[in-house]
């Protein structure tokens, strides 16, 4: 009571009181639930969006299905012209044999050889009527072929305008499609 | 009077310090917890993008495409490398790494593991020699 006047006192007692600081602490404890409240929900999230991406394979089917459609292009023409061999019923019958092509796939998923396909169809260029078509054996999706559902095939189209030595004209469609949607999708 | 003044005075510096001890020794604590946190959240990170199945899955995938894309009598050489896989067992086993049966390509990094896709071109072949590069023909 002597050393500080009254008001000064009262002043440096309220700053030192440590009821003030409990109510500072209580508060701090209470920003720190949030704080780890908040850096949960982050962690969660990263956590989320690492196996969103990492759990999903690797989708190659799209680089899959033009490379069959180009590997399948080379074989029927080369530099502008027809391969003339293909205009044979023999080369048309056995034409994965000849173009080197393997469509056996591997036994899981219950797959059964039966995720890459392809049909080509030889049309006369000014007649428009179609000459030669032949396709690989098996394919059962072909109808979903062109829906964004994750789980059907990626289907690619392309077309070849050709000459044969005669001067005839040709148009070659290949279509290409690759399921494989379990290995690539899901 | 004047002793119980400085006795009272005493008192409240005594509890502010055992306050002040105790607000650091909380922030200290804070602290740790937090660094804690986000050094797992990095360790998690860094094993789920460094993971043997994910390179394991890569490599298959990219080794069928090459072998699709290439044409006969090409000659593929692709270097794995050994710090994607299990290096342990990796140093032992690299002739087991890229394995080709028919049109399936496998490749495994690791004791127990292993991812395999198939590829549509015939007649490729594969060797790995000492150095742990793949060689891949293209009949």
């Amino acid at each position: 009571m002597m050393f500080f006047p009254e008001s000064r006192k009262e002043k440096n007692t309220k700053s030192f009181h440590p009821s003030l600081l409990l109510k500072s602490r209580k508060g701090d404890k209470v920003i720190s639930v949030y704080w780890f409240f908040i850096l949960f929900l982050v962690a969660a999230a990263i956590v989320y969006m690492v196996f969103l991406f990492y759990g999903k394979p690797y989708d190659v089917r799209e680089v899959e299905a033009n490379l069959l459609a180009n590997k399948i292009s080379d074989c029927l023409a080369y530099g502008g012209m027809i391969n003339e061999q293909v205009l044979t019923e023999e080369y048309r019958m056995n034409f994965e044999e000849n173009c080197g092509l393997d469509f056996r796939t591997e036994d899981s998923y219950g797959w059964n050889n039966d995720q890459i396909y392809f049909i080509v169809s030889i049309y006369d260029f000014k007649s428009e009527e179609l000459k030669y078509s032949f396709s690989s054996q098996r394919f059962n999706w072909i109808d979903s072929c062109g829906s964004k559902k994750d789980n059907n095939p990626f289907c690619v189209r392309k077309e070849l305008y050709v000459l044969d030595g005669n001067g005839n004209n040709y148009l070659i469609d290949i279509f290409t499609a690759v399921r494989k949607t379990e290995k690539n999708v899901n | 009077m004047l002793s119980n003044q400085s006795f009272e005075i005493n008192n409240m510096i005594n509890i502010n310090k055992k306050n002040g001890e105790s607000l650091l020794t909380e922030n200290i604590i804070f602290v740790i917890l937090n660094i804690v946190f986000l050094v797992i959240l990095v360790v998690f990170l860094y094993i789920k993008m460094d993971s043997p199945a994910v390179f394991e899955e890569k490599y298959a995938k990219e080794l069928a495409l090459m072998i699709d894309a290439a044409k006969p009598g090409m000659l593929i050489y692709f270097d794995i490398d050994e710090s994607n896989g299990d290096e342990a067992w990796f140093k032992y086993h690299f002739s087991e790494a890229v394995k080709i049966q028919d049109n399936l390509i496998t490749v495994k990094l690791r004791e127990k593991g292993g991812y395999s896709y198939s590829f549509f071109s015939k007649n490729a072949v594969s060797e790995v020699d000492s150095k742990g590069r793949v060689a891949i023909l293209v009949r």
